[in-house]
């Protein structure tokens, strides 16, 4: 039989560039010479379709994830990320806010990390105590009030979704922003910074994207708006973009070329049976043209599929991926944090056809979803 | 016609078109135009006929897809979907007739993969690779290193070490 482990390593390279990221690890502990190749990363892994994170191990505090091409659970042992809750991902990077609202950025492929600023982002006087947050002047900043927070509460309710301008593992300026809950204002963090910024536009945001190292943002009434990250953050240049389903739930970008993006927008409804519990009922798909800030409906998405949630959004080529439907939106849960989730964790995922405009289950047999943990699409990105 | 002759020896008399699926002879023989027979030292008469299958294969599909267009063309009739749909269904016989082709044991996609990178060509030295990559896939260290009979060389603390930097693709 040849010899496979002294095959030459042109050839060993060629097999890793077909291997997804949990293969090359294993195919790297075969043998030496295996284990060489691998560790020049002359490929990235073979694209997979986005992972789930999900929540912690109950016992062993493990973060666990979900890879749908394999249908197969794995467990990331990250203390940041016990008993964290993970609020966004860009560039296969979680945005990661802990049990006393400390926050980092970590990509749990390649195991980086960066330590970020404690939130509140708010610019008042506080004091961190043992079991509770007291914020003064939260209400009103010219009566310094005190006002008592649990941590838990603040840490589930404070970040709705946060994005990165760049991938970190490229490039050493980016910024993160952050929409944060309640007034859904927007704050910023830029490498260097000992605090966060938070826009003093007091504005209802909707949606956030970045594309090539600009922000846009969604407003109220489908308001488009590009946003200046510089030392004084602000909106600027608005104007509606779309005049359809401003009633509707919940909006997601996605970066689909240079000259437009995608706006999708979802509607949920009250469960029959039970006003407590909301389902996702519809999407509608609009491509969204930067140079005139005009959203047009689409039908279809050129047999690609979008995951969509509290991630910045992700289309993929459904064609390459086997057991994955074109022309669909494989959404996860991006329940308001304030709702009952106990009672129902975060249930509401689902795959819509955009051709057929049915919704199926995601998963067979259900993924298990945890009632305290948002899962989050994330595309693994190691190097 | 073009000979080809293996290591151990055996003369294959083939198309020109055939021949040059492979980057090496396609070079050989623009160098030289009067060449017509080409010793192949590094590959042996079983393999070189299992290459050889696959050259001829993408050879006649591809001339199948010009002349129906090229019929196509001439006779000026249908739509100009036809020719697409045609090339769709041929790219999908293709792909199903390659992986069929590939469903072999180890040791010929072992040497499949040598003979390819010798006569470099890329179509099917990227089907090869592919083949021994879906081998790895799911498959544990242990089941890898068994399925390719390879010798594990690390010492226990080298492995544990490997292991430790991504436990959780070991689990």
């Amino acid at each position: 039989m040849g010899n496979w482990s002294e095959l030459p390593r042109d050839l060993l390279r060629s097999i890793t560039s077909f291997l997804p990221i949990a293969d090359i690890h294993r195919f790297s502990s075969v043998c030496q010479e295996w284990n060489f190749v691998s560790k020049e990363r002359t490929h990235p892994p073979a694209a997979q379709l986005p992972w789930l994170v999900l929540t912690d191990h109950e016992i062993t505090k493990k973060r666990i994830f979900y890879n749908m091409s394999e249908k197969k659970y794995y467990k990331f042992d990250i203390p940041e990320l016990h008993g964290a809750r993970c609020h966004g991902s860009s560039f296969g990077w979680l945005f990661a806010v802990g049990p006393r609202l400390e926050t980092h950025l970590i990509n749990p492929f390649s195991g980086a990390k960066h330590s970020l600023p404690r939130l509140p982002p708010y610019n008042v006087k506080r004091e961190y105590h043992d079991d509770y947050l007291i914020e003064y002047g939260y209400i009103d900043p010219c009566i310094l009030e005190p006002c008592i927070f649990s941590y838990e509460r603040m840490q589930r309710i404070i970040v709705h979704k946060a994005i990165l301008s760049a991938d970190p593992n490229k490039c050493t300026d980016f910024v993160l922003m952050i929409m944060l809950n309640g007034d859904h204002r927007l704050a910023i963090w830029r490498v260097g910074d000992k605090d966060w910024t938070v826009f003093k536009e007091n504005r209802y945001i909707e949606e956030i994207t970045c594309f090539k190292g600009q922000f846009f943002a969604l407003l109220a009434n489908h308001k488009f708006a590009t946003v200046d990250v510089g030392p004084e953050p602000k909106l600027i240049k608005h104007k509606q973009c779309l005049r359809e389903c401003t009633d509707w739930n919940a909006r997601y970008f996605i970066n689909v070329s240079d000259i437009s993006l995608l706006l999708v927008v979802r509607r949920t409804k009250k469960d029959e049976n039970d006003d407590e519990h909301f389902t996702t009922s519809e999407f509608r798909v609009f491509e969204l043209y930067l140079e005139e800030f005009e959203a047009y409906e689409i039908e279809d998405i050129n047999g690609n599929s979008l995951f969509l949630g509290r991630n910045s959004g992700i289309i993929v080529p459904s064609r390459k991926f086997s057991g994955c439907r074109e022309n669909c939106i494989y959404f996860s849960s991006d329940a308001c944090d304030g709702l009952p989730e106990e009672k129902y964790g975060y249930d509401d995922m689902g795959v819509w056809s955009i051709v057929d405009e049915t919704i199926k289950p995601l998963f067979e047999p259900n993924v298990y979803i945890s009632p305290t943990s948002c899962p989050i699409w994330l595309v693994p990105n190691p190097w | 016609m073009i000979t080809l002759t293996s290591s151990d020896g055996v003369q294959f008399d083939v198309r020109e078109a055939v021949a040059k699926e492979s980057q090496i002879i396609r070079d050989m023989i623009q160098d030289d135009c009067v060449i017509t027979n080409i010793p192949l030292a590094n590959v042996n008469h079983k393999i070189l006929s299992i290459v050889l299958e696959y050259c001829q294969m993408h050879v006649d599909k591809t001339e199948m897809e010009v002349n129906a267009s090229k019929h196509q063309t001439t006779t000026g009739e249908g739509s100009s979907s036809v020719p697409v749909a045609l090339k769709v269904s041929s790219n999908k016989n293709l792909n199903d007739w390659d992986k069929e082709f590939i469903n072999v044991d180890l040791d010929t996609l072992y040497d499949l993969i040598l003979a390819a990178n010798y006569l470099n060509i890329s179509g099917l030295l990227n089907l090869t690779t592919q083949a021994a990559a879906d081998i790895i896939k799911g498959k544990t260290t242990e089941e890898i290193r068994a399925t390719f009979n390879i010798k594990n060389d690390f010492t226990p603390e080298e492995e544990a070490a490997i292991r430790k930097e991504n436990p959780w693709a070991f689990e």
